[in-house]
């Protein structure tokens, strides 16, 4: 079982915030899944909350600070690529646009609210929550925020629902009333009791809400595990939780969702939870700040660095360098030194693997096939069923890199299918 | 900065430290066999263990080319395992030669750790055992009732069965701290326990003798040549310990309980094979699939 590491500090601690300093360059990036357009030219001053960037269907872009636009060009995102950004030095005055809350909004309006919000799902499902909200109403009979955090060293949900239950509940109330639903569950971790108690306090009383506490072990809050752990359904590979009438979301984005509508204020800062540096904690960080900020923000490196991963352990994706800004959908920065590599031995078929996969695959078999080419027999070893969570490659006492092999089989498999 | 695939975070049991907490916990029963039995056991062991070490090393150097991994422990270990097998009073030869046969044949012939077939410590026996009978075979002080037998032993043929009781111990010891996976040590306790419930105890002598707890907790749990499927480690661990009783309903305990690990050594892949789990959410999809059925055939 992979285990929470609470980061030094408690997740209680209020978190704190990292503001652009006069002077300071912020690379808001355009794009996320599709392209959004630039709506300024380099040299206009912005406003916090001023849209920078626009697409048809997408979620608007915000200017995160006050500033003068300097340059719009391609440049590295934490996604292992590179996207259209707008470089942005801020003034230091931190002046924002008036805020326009709406909440006696209309049902239908909900969904293009949150879009010019700049609102994007936070869950890491890759759907977007205006794009999910376009439904019939009726399709839905539950909606479920996810706080687990289930990710080692993660624990932004439970600071958010020991800060701000009352507008998680709000926010929770106000999906459940667009997308005509009966039932609403907030997943939580049961590893901070504060936040728990925050969230029951908040929603007592109520039916048709409920606060479940699930174990902070890890893949309990991937999507259809979630929905296993909470209701006893099992989802087969392939199927969406939406098909089975479950409307999932996170309670980061709920966060969000409350400010958009009843705040009248975007997306443009991201709770981000900072570990493996002197000063770890939650901390609010404006979209676009470069991770080396938010480093120096938390007490900066504890010695010279060797790996920064964003957003978890688990599944994070190792960062070549701290240059990157920080994005919508960045929830983890974590600092890695010599100590934390290891090399990798011979299989001993100790099958820990297979005790750990949470959807009953044999790793260590797909493995070997994959090492040897034999493609046909990953598939035949169901393959695509693989969630890539990692639980595998953490308890792998050989240290065989198991997920990079699961992508590569699945990658050749993919090339052979489209050939 | 380093980049690599995810996850960037690694449990601290490696292999090697699995292998060495094995050989931590085999230490006190090899300590106990040197104050029972004297100094033969001494030479023994450390014959057995500087054998499979130096052979490891020629055959990693000079035959393999690749890289010398002793620091891994596994010949260490194998080291150790053999000299708890062999009786107590043969030549120093008798070690030397097993573990040396057990590492280049057992294990590197076969591709090297994490790659052989059967258990190496195993291997070295079965071949020591058939080409040296006369100096193989051991008498036995039976029969030994009395707990005091179970926990200090003089009289015994192979160290192995200076401690049974201690053995179990320092095996439900590595089982409890997750080094051993419990199913199969398990399995194959529970096997022998139920045959000799069933039996009234017509099996004091499986009782009695220690090499049940070494096969079930150090010679079966030898993870490369097991399978690794839940039920199949459950099976596995079933297998060796219904071959056992079979082998010493008819013949020797000894003998019985190390041949029915290898045994099932060479069956473990069908095994494997034969319980592989089902796909996640099956039911839900076979469900699916018959309502869709049903509405194909409705229409």
């Amino acid at each position: 079982m992979i285990q929470k590491r609470a980061p030094k500090l408690g997740c209680r601690v209020l978190p704190r915030k990292i503001i652009p300093q006069t002077g300071e360059r912020v690379a808001i990036s355009l794009e996320y899944s599709a392209q959004a357009k630039p709506t300024i030219h380099v040299g206009d001053a912005v406003k916090i909350g001023q849209t920078v960037g626009e697409s048809q269907d997408t979620p608007l872009v915000h200017s995160s600070v006050s500033g003068k636009v300097m340059d719009i060009s391609m440049s590295v995102i934490p996604h292992g690529r590179s996207a259209l950004t707008v470089k942005i030095e801020a003034d230091g005055e931190d002046s924002s646009l008036a805020p326009n809350p709406r909440p006696k909004c209309a049902r239908d309006e909900v969904g293009e609210l949150l879009r010019r919000a700049g609102v994007i799902e936070l869950d890491g499902s890759g759907v977007q929550i205006h794009q999910k909200l376009r439904v019939e109403n009726g399709s839905f009979h539950t909606v479920v925020l996810n706080g687990t955090d289930e990710t080692p060293y993660v624990t932004r949900s439970c600071s958010l629902a020991a800060e701000n239950p009352a507008e998680i509940v709000e926010a929770l109330r106000l999906l459940m009333w667009t997308v005509g639903a009966s039932e609403g569950i907030i997943a939580i971790s049961s590893w901070d009791p504060h936040a728990l108690k925050a969230l029951e306090r908040e929603a007592g009383g109520e039916r048709h809400i409920r606060i479940v506490p699930l174990g902070g072990s890890y893949t309990r809050g991937m999507e259809s595990l979630l929905i296993r752990d909470l209701v006893g359904k099992t989802i087969p590979n392939g199927y969406s939780p939406s098909r089975s009438g479950f409307f999932l979301s996170s309670v980061a984005t709920s966060k969000a969702v409350y400010d958009a509508i009843y705040a009248g204020k975007p997306l443009i800062e991201t709770l981000v939870t900072v570990s493996g540096v002197r000063d770890p904690q939650n901390t609010w960080v404006r979209v676009g700040t470069a991770f080396r900020r938010v480093i120096e923000g938390c007490g900066g490196y504890e010695r010279d660095p060797r790996k920064i991963v964003v957003n978890g352990p688990m599944t994070g994706l190792a960062q070549a360098t701290d240059d990157v800004p920080v994005t919508k959908d960045t929830y983890g920065i974590l600092v890695q030194y010599d100590s934390d590599l290891r090399r990798a031995q011979p299989c001993n078929n100790c099958a820990r693997c297979v005790d750990a996969c949470p959807v009953d695959l044999m790793p260590n078999m797909l493995f070997r096939f994959a090492q040897n080419s034999k493609f046909d027999m990953c598939s035949e070893y169901r393959i695509r069923d693989c969630i890539e969570c990692g639980r595998c490659a953490y308890q792998c006492p050989s240290k065989i890199p198991l997920v990079q092999w699961m992508r590569y089989a699945k990658a050749e498999i993919g090339k052979a299918q489209n050939s | 900065m380093i980049v690599t695939p995810p996850p960037h975070i690694k449990s601290s049991k490696t292999t090697s430290r699995i292998i060495w907490a094995e050989a931590a916990v085999l230490s006190p029963v090899l300590a106990l066999s040197v104050y029972l039995l004297g100094l033969d056991a001494y030479n023994t062991i450390l014959t057995s263990v500087f054998a499979a070490v130096a052979t490891e090393a020629v055959v990693q150097k000079y035959i393999a080319r690749g890289e010398v991994t002793l620091s891994d422990g596994s010949a260490v270990v194998t080291g150790m395992l053999l000299a708890l097998l062999v009786p107590k009073n043969a030549p120093l030869w008798i070690p030397a030669v097993g573990t040396t046969f057990a590492i280049v044949v057992a294990k590197h012939v076969f591709g090297g750790y994490g790659s052989y077939v059967f258990n190496p410590a195993l291997i070295g026996w079965a071949f020591l055992s058939v080409a040296w009978p006369s100096v193989m075979t051991t008498e036995y002080a039976l029969p030994a009732n009395s707990l005091s037998n179970m926990l200090l032993e003089s009289r015994v043929g192979v160290m192995a069965e200076v401690s049974p009781l201690l053995i179990a111990a320092l095996g439900l010891l590595l089982v409890s701290l997750r080094y051993f996976n419990w199913r199969i040590p398990a399995a194959y306790v529970g096997t022998v326990a139920l045959a000799m419930l069933l039996t009234r105890g017509s099996f004091v002598a499986l009782a009695n003798t220690s090499v049940i707890s070494l096969s079930a907790f150090f010679l079966a749990t030898d993870t490369v040549p097991a399978p690794v499927t839940k039920l199949g480690r459950l099976v596995y661990g079933f297998g060796c310990g219904a071959l056992t009783v079979i082998y010493s309903l008819w013949g020797n305990v000894l003998v019985g309980s190390f041949y029915s690990i290898l045994l099932m050594n060479a069956i473990s892949p069908f095994v494997e094979r034969f319980t592989r789990p089902e796909a996640i959410g099956a039911i839900l999809q076979l469900t699916g699939r018959l309502k869709g059925l049903r509405a194909v055939g409705g229409k």
